[in-house]
């Protein structure tokens, strides 16, 4: 009996042990600042809701439903659309628009709002060139329409997130097996409906998770509604929150846009499960990359080029005029030393979130108790929460921390520890991965399921335990997703606006903060050079990390 | 006993019933093949010896220890139990080399095992594709590099599922034949997963049945092949003619003649089914008039067998029995030479005792 005695001196397994252990302190990072903001919105105390009900919160709840519907529309036709186009097809421009399509990611939505708003606008150049060519000579003349609505939200939020899909669409589309699709076309069907019956069904895991991650971005935003004047849910929390006075309606609010996620969550994983799919031959083929004629190159090049050109260049152009027009106020800032936090705080949270991540998805996918997947979903709503209620979530538990070891380090050793966490650089980074610790789990638990559980088994019955598997197998074949997760946590700590207000330390300026300031105050020419540092910043990541998923195809020879 | 062995196993997922009671021992050095269509339970029996399904009912041993046993809080982990596993779709690792591959169960890290890896692919003559990675080799090529991945860290149980089943079929036989080579100097407890009956025989010391997750029968190849215990283990050696009848003084009449049916009680209903190489057609002019007869409808030569497809006919009414649906019925015969059968002609027809099985009637 001595394999099953010394087994059972060890942790058990698959139950209770070392990665289940871990995983379950992942999830509880995220959870207590949820718990947290629940604990606020049952205080009985406050009635705020009931008057919210009667007044606000149909508008509320109405707005937000179509601009996730339209949001949702907009970056599936997108991004799905451009990521075929690009990984089956040559055309000119092909190489250049297959990075250049992830651009828009680098772009914060508010800053696209801005500069739309301003060249729009009544005395911005797009008007008066209108009134110039037909020779009108006010508004009354004419009936343009108005950018500052719901129909503009959706149209600069949809430039903005469509990368999400497309990101995701085009990591499936490049590890699928392409003998399916040929199968299909020697079945008789040509391009477009095998590509509708066979590729994209079989990249739906893929573009659904690259549709949750747009359309929880969407629930988030608020930088674009307040702007545009549109009424959502978000919204509404900073409204009663700042306004209203009101942390506990708030709260409640809160909780509303928590329970919109829960029901996208759901009916995304629904939607995953049903398709799980694991490839069915480890012999994978190069990408076949047919020829387009030359009506049909070109149609494909304006395609994949306009999302590029309204969500990346034009900001970035305008930005970059103005940058250059303005350069002595913009300089009169210091913003060398924004810039510095900005990067320095993002490649923490990236590290961090994606480690966390990733201890997070194998904990889930080796305990295998269906309990752990619930409450690893449970987890990553984080994402959800607008930033501002997460970081009230954190800085009660957080600050109650920190009393805590502050006592005990006095008592103990007669030394105070001040505040370890609270309104710290350590407690921002805590705050980003809470925040974005869906992108970073979803993104590597998409990865971890294209890994067939017969290469885990064969790992497992060749002697390697769960820690040296996760070395030596899933972490080059899923380093694709390992890369994604970590450009994904990094460009949006980059753009994250409320969280930072609220959990930076005093004084603590990044350019976020500093660019939607000034923005705000109609001074957007001063902090152009601010908001295209953001995007230049975004650009970098984007570029080397979309060459290393076209090298690291399962299979291919490394270098 | 010091090899493998279940002892009273089931397993469930959700509500179907995947693997039903199975009691099964392996001893060092012996090859078992687990024999049953997909389905029936054969490879959750594997993934549960090699702990890669968690055991919820019953024991599993190896080498005389408990690896797993239902209720205990701990069971030992698959990297712990000297398993070797063999996938159907061999689950090479893709980012690795070939040579990485076989070495990648051997202890010592970055260049620990590479000598006994190269030694292990020298003796297969592939020595040349050490350094290629899985997609650069062939179906045959991935199976042999599966299965010395397996080997090559000499486990006591090798576990092999439907290792064959990708490949084509002179291929097949080739790889076949290297893999027992391979395995009998081993002297690992070997189990293999197959749903080809010939597979089986091949390779097995003992063959195992399956059905629906039972084990219906446990014996030599050459007991499971003369001795069927029923209905469902006879059809997978090959095609089969079935008739239903009544015992009469011992016998069964058939449009193919009597059978004996030994241990039934008489006018007990039973099932009769005939190999189709276990018939025999001579001319009507050699055998009294009272014997079964077919008219033969084609004659197809598949190299040193001939096919015979027939129909009942002109045989008395009386030994036709059931009667006239039977007449529609087409039959199968699988005969050696036959160069000199005539497609229409009549035959009169006998059946070889050692090929004919008597079941109780629905029996599976």
């Amino acid at each position: 009996m001595t394999v099953f005695a010394a087994a059972a001196r060890r942790a058990a397994w698959p139950s209770i042990d070392g990665w289940t252990a871990a995983a379950l302190a992942v999830a509880a990072l995220v959870a207590v600042p949820l718990a947290s903001i629940a604990y606020r919105a049952l205080d009985p105390s406050d009635d705020t809701l009931s008057h919210l009900a009667a007044t606000v919160l149909p508008v509320y709840v109405s707005n937000t439903l179509w601009l996730m519907l339209g949001v949702g529309l907009g970056t599936v036709v997108i991004g799905s659309s451009t990521a075929w186009l690009v990984t089956m097809y040559r055309f000119p421009g092909r190489r250049i628009l297959s990075w250049a399509l992830l651009l828009p990611l680098a772009v914060p939505s508010y800053v696209l709002a801005f500069v739309v708003t301003d060249q729009l606008e009544y005395a911005g150049p797009v008007q008066a060139a209108l009134r110039e060519l037909f020779g009108w000579a006010s508004a009354r003349d004419y009936r343009f329409p108005e950018i500052r609505s719901l129909g503009g939200a959706i149209v600069v939020l949809s430039l903005v997130l469509y990368p999400y899909v497309y990101l995701l669409a085009r990591a499936a589309f490049t590890e699928q097996c392409f003998c399916l699709f040929e199968a299909s076309r020697t079945l008789g069907r040509g391009p477009l409906p095998s590509f509708l019956r066979v590729a994209l069904p079989m990249a739906r895991p893929g573009i659904a998770v690259g549709v949750a991650l747009a359309l929880m971005e969407t629930l988030n935003e608020f930088g674009t509604v307040e702007f545009f004047a549109v009424p959502t849910l978000t919204a509404g929390i900073f409204d009663v929150w700042l306004n209203m006075d009101s942390p506990a309606g708030a709260s409640q609010l809160a909780v509303a846009l928590v329970a919109f996620t829960l029901v996208l969550l759901a009916v995304e994983r629904r939607a995953r499960h049903r398709g799980r799919v694991h490839a069915t031959t480890t012999r994978v083929r190069g990408l076949p990359e047919y020829p387009l004629a030359r009506g049909a190159a070109l149609a494909a090049l304006l395609w994949c080029a306009l999302p590029v050109l309204l969500g990346f260049v034009l900001p970035a152009a305008v930005l970059a005029g103005y940058a250059i027009e303005f350069h002595d106020a913009a300089l009169g800032h210091e913003y060398l030393a924004f810039a510095g936090n900005s990067l320095r705080l993002a490649a923490a949270a990236a590290v961090v979130t994606t480690a966390l991540g990733l201890v997070l998805a194998y904990g889930v996918r080796l305990s295998r108790h269906p309990g752990m997947r619930a409450m690893a979903e449970a987890a990553t709503v984080g994402y959800a929460v607008p930033g501002a209620v997460l970081a009230v979530g954190l800085l009660y538990p957080l600050g109650a921390l920190d009393n805590s070891v502050d006592a005990v380090a006095r008592e103990l050793f007669g030394i105070s520890t001040g505040l370890l966490l609270s309104g710290t650089i350590a407690g921002l980074v805590l705050g980003y991965s809470a925040r974005f610790m869906s992108l970073s789990y979803r993104t590597l638990d998409a990865g971890l399921e294209r890994v067939t559980p017969s290469i885990e088994g064969a790992s497992r019955t060749l002697g390697a335990g769960p820690g040296a598997t996760l070395r030596r197998i899933h972490s080059p074949l899923i380093r694709p997703s390992l890369l994604v997760a970590a450009l994904l946590v990094f460009v949006d700590t980059m753009k994250e606006l409320p969280l930072t207000l609220l959990m930076r330390p005093f004084d603590f300026e990044t350019l976020a903060t500093f660019v939607y300031q000034l923005a705000s105050d109609e001074l957007l020419e001063e902090c152009a050079l601010g908001a295209l540092t953001i995007v230049a910043a975004g650009v970098l990541p984007v570029a080397v990390i979309s060459r290393t998923i076209a090298r690291s195809r399962p299979g291919h020879h490394p270098g | 006993m010091s090899g493998l062995a279940f002892e009273g196993v089931s397993h469930r997922y959700g509500s179907l019933l995947a693997v039903d009671s199975v009691e099964l021992a392996v001893r060092p050095g012996e090859t078992v093949c687990l024999l049953g269509p997909s389905g029936c339970g054969k490879s959750t029996l594997l993934r549960l010896a090699a702990g890669l399904e968690e055991l919820q009912t019953g024991r599993i041993e190896i080498g005389g220890r408990a690896v797993a046993a239902a209720g205990a809080r701990s069971r030992v982990p698959p990297e712990e139990r000297s398993v070797g596993l063999v996938f159907q779709d061999y689950a090479l690792f893709p980012h690795l080399t070939v040579l990485e591959n076989i070495r990648y169960g051997l202890p010592g890290g970055r260049s620990g095992g590479k000598d006994r890896a190269r030694r292990a692919l020298a003796e297969l003559g592939m020595s040349d594709l050490a350094e290629r990675y899985p997609h650069a080799l062939s179906g045959g090529q991935q199976q042999r590099v599966a299965l010395l991945r397996a080997l090559v860290p000499r486990p006591r149980v090798m576990l092999l599922d439907e290792p064959f089943s990708t490949l084509d079929e002179h291929l097949r036989h080739e790889v076949r034949m290297e893999t027992m080579n391979l395995l009998a100097g081993s002297g690992a407890v070997t189990v293999l997963v197959t749903h080809d009956a010939e597979e089986a025989m091949l390779l097995g010391d003992r063959i195992v049945v399956m059905q629906a997750g039972r084990i219906v029968q446990d014996a030599s190849p050459g007991e499971v092949y003369a001795r069927p215990s029923n209905l469902f283990t006879a059809r997978l050696f090959g095609p089969l003619n079935l008739f239903e009848g009544t015992v009469r003084g011992g016998l069964v009449e058939t449009p193919l003649g009597p059978v004996e049916a030994v241990g039934f009680a008489d006018s007990s209903r039973v099932s009769v089914a005939v190999r189709a190489d276990g018939i025999e057609l001579v001319s009507t002019a050699s055998v009294p008039t009272d014997c079964a007869r077919v008219r033969v409808r084609s004659v197809r030569r598949l190299g040193a067998w001939t096919l015979v497809l027939m129909t009942p006919g002109d045989v008395t009414r009386e030994a036709l029995g059931a009667g006239e649906a039977l007449r529609e019925t087409v039959l199968e015969a699988r005969v050696p030479g036959g160069a000199e059968l005539i497609a229409g002609d009549v035959y009169a027809v006998r059946t070889r005792p050692e090929k004919a099985f008597v079941f109780a009637a629905g029996s599976g």
